[in-house]
This record gives C-alpha cells, structure tokens and sequence, in this order.
C-alpha cells in the first residue's frame, strides 16, 4: 500500500492536473499518464488504468453542466457513441495484449501531435459564424418549435439536429447533423486511442463533428465531452476485469482531478490561457523525449 | 409528437441524466474517500474493498445514463435512439465479458 506522502503526491498530481486540464481545454488524462510513468514509476498500463478511472470522474462531474447547458445533443452522442464504445472495447483489449514498450512509444508520439495542437489553438471561444455555413443553410426552414432568445437549446424528437440561440450572432442557429457514417469512423478511432491511452479522445471528435458533420463547434465540444464517460467506462470495465487497475493509485488521482477541475472552472478566463498552452506543450514534449530516452536505454540492455 | 410534449420529454431526460450522474458521482467519491481514510486508519482489507467499490460504482454511472435514456426514449415512442440506446449498453456490457479473455 502506498505511504501517506504518496497518496498525498498522487492526490496533487490529479488537482493540477485536473485544474491545468480545464484551463487550456484538455482532458487531463494526457497530464497524468505521463507523470504517472516518469514520476511515480507505475507501469504503462497501470497509469493508463488510473488515468480512464480520472477521465470518468472528470466527465462525470462536468456531465451534468454539459445537460443542464442544453448544448450536449444526446440522441448524436448516444449514436456516435456505438462506435467510440467499441473502439473505446478494442482499444483496451488491445493495450492489454501489447508490450509496456510500445504503449510508451505510442503513448510518446500521442504527446508529441498533443504538444503541437495546444501550440498552434487558439482561445477557445468559437468564431462567429464558425461552423455557419451548415447551420445557415438549413436556417430557413427552421421549425416553429425553436428556441426563442434566451430560451433553452433544443434537440429534436428522432432526428440527428437541433438548435440553440447563439448571443455572439444574436440569433437562433438551427443544425442538423450529415455524414454520422465519418463521424462513427472517427469516433471508432477516437475510442481506440481512449482506451489504449487513457485518454478523452476529444481533439478527433470535435473537429470531426465540427468540420465533418456540420454540427456547430460550441454543440461538438459539448457533445464530445458528454459521450467520454461512457466510452472511458468501456474501455474502463477490461483493465478491471484484467486486474490492471491500483485502486489505492486510482482513487487519490480521481479525487484529485475532480477537485481539480471543478476548482479551475472559477477561475477560468481569468488565467493566461495562451502563455499556459505553451508552457504545457513545452512539458509535454520534454515528457514525450524522455519516454523516448528511457525506450532507447531499455532497448540498448537488451 | 406535438412541439410541447417534444419539449417536455427532453426536459425529463435531462433532469434523469443529471441527477443520475450527480447521485453515481456522489456515491462512488464517497466511497473511494471513506475507503482510502479507512485504509490508513485500520489497513484492513475491507477497506480497501470499498476503494475498488467505488471505482466500480463510478464505471457504472455513465451506463446507468445510458440506461435511463433508453428508458425515457423508449417510454417516448423515439423507437430510433431506444435501440441506439440498448446497442451501446450491449457493447459496453461485453466489453466487460470480451475483457476477461
């Protein structure tokens, strides 16, 4: 059983991870597996068990916002959800079977392509008029039922669509999701990499419903959170199943990305968002080199 | 279905999926939290049952989302997103099984 010390340390890195997560718009499993590996020496697959078991805290705790905002469409999530619980299944299957080594390596170049979208992202509010071209051209025929300004956003009875009112464009945007066959392939993928690396998967979903799908960036992002919980559990359930999961790791993590990341919605906007996004890419690039270094060390003993 | 009742299946649903997603998150932080403070007071085995309880609890909570839209929706006659619904906790429920191999 872990010291005091270390489950407090443990309890910590979730906190910051959980709270730096929220602030730069990141799940915050891509923070702990690596400080997991190299700080806490746990093995790959143990680090990639206590990260899904963060990443379904997280979700879960910030899925209730996501419903009481209106914006997360169900009826799309649970759709796209087949194909993320899937792959979200083979993913954990697979990282089961594979070697720590390789789990490392993909879990290096998996930071690596992260470091390199929060370099080049801007501030997360969406544009206006982003994603406008899908939602203007099915603007006219906008049913009566839509939301008045102000009112609720709205998903509607057995359809892929939906509508909000956006106060940027002060006006109401109504959607209607195209293409849930790219969407699905995406999201097969995006459970995949859940589940091998204990991630949210989001940075694939979002602009795959966003650019792919023509759902508005605000409706994706929303969405996209909302279905992680469910697609981390199924790729959850094998590493419990498999005996891969610390409980006595897995708990302060979870505590403290929970902590973490409701702490960090009150001071959001207030911190430097930009100078932040650097700093973490820097991190994680300098975590992704000595993933790669302890690799080619363990590969040279041979 | 009528724009109002439309309107008033949504608003149930998402009623029923917060507060199972706030009861599940509640219970299984609980859990982990009374389980770890009882580990280091006793460090019985028990304790750490209830740890691995509640990571447990936790993994179930965004099935049992699943689980009541399928229920709300079916109870709405949105027969499409039902079986949507009983699809994912198919898989999710053999993942499990398909895990133990």
């Amino acid at each position: 059983m872990p010291s005091l010390a270390t489950v407090a340390a443990l309890a910590a890195a979730g906190l910051g991870a959980g709270a730096l997560g929220a602030m730069i718009g990141i799940g915050g499993g891509v923070l702990l597996v690596p400080a997991l590996v190299l700080v806490f020496h746990t093995t790959p697959h143990v680090a990639v068990a206590t990260s899904l078991v963060a990443v379904v805290a997280t979700s879960t705790a910030a899925g209730s916002a996501y419903v009481a905002s209106g914006l997360a469409n169900m009826r799309l999530a649970m759709t796209l959800e087949i194909a993320t619980t899937i792959g979200g299944a083979l993913g954990g299957v697979a990282a089961a079977h594979v070697a720590p080594n390789v789990l490392s390596a993909a879990l290096a170049a998996l930071l690596v392509v992260t470091a390199g979208l929060l370099s080049t992202a801007r501030d997360r509010s969406p544009p206006p008029g982003h994603a406008r071209g899908a939602a203007r051209a099915i603007e006219r025929e906008a049913p009566t039922d839509a939301p008045a300004p102000h009112e609720a956003p709205r998903e509607e009875h057995g359809a892929l669509a939906g509508s909000y009112f956006d106060e940027r464009e002060g006006r109401v945007v109504r959607y209607e999701a195209r293409r849930w066959p790219l969407g699905a392939a995406v999201s097969l993928v995006a459970g995949a990499v859940s589940g091998m690396l204990g991630v949210g998967g989001g940075f694939l979903k979002v602009p795959a419903m966003a650019l792919g799908m023509g759902v508005p960036i605000r409706v994706a992002a929303a969405t996209s959170n909302f279905m992680i919980g469910v697609t981390a559990a199924s790729s959850l359930s094998i590493y419990l199943v498999r005996g891969l999961v610390a409980p006595r790791i897995a708990a302060p993590v979870a505590l403290g990305v929970v902590a973490g990341s409701l702490a960090a919605t009150r001071v959001a906007g207030k911190v430097p968002g930009r100078a932040l996004r650097l700093l973490t890419s820097a991190a994680l690039l300098v975590a992704a080199a000595q993933l790669a270094l302890r690799l080619i060390h363990s590969d040279a003993a041979r | 279905m009528p724009p109002d009742e439309s309107k008033s299946v949504e608003d149930r649903g998402r009623r029923v999926v917060q507060r199972v997603l706030s009861t599940g998150l509640a219970v299984s932080v609980a859990a982990m939290a009374a389980g770890m403070a009882a580990s280091f007071a006793t460090g019985s085995d028990a304790a750490g049952e209830l740890v691995l309880a509640g990571i447990v609890i936790l993994a179930a909570t965004p099935v049992l989302r699943v689980v009541s839209l399928l229920v709300i929706w079916s109870r709405a006659r949105d027969w499409r997103f039902a079986i949507v619904a009983l699809a994912v906790v198919a898989i999710v429920s053999s993942a499990a099984i398909l895990g133990r191999g």
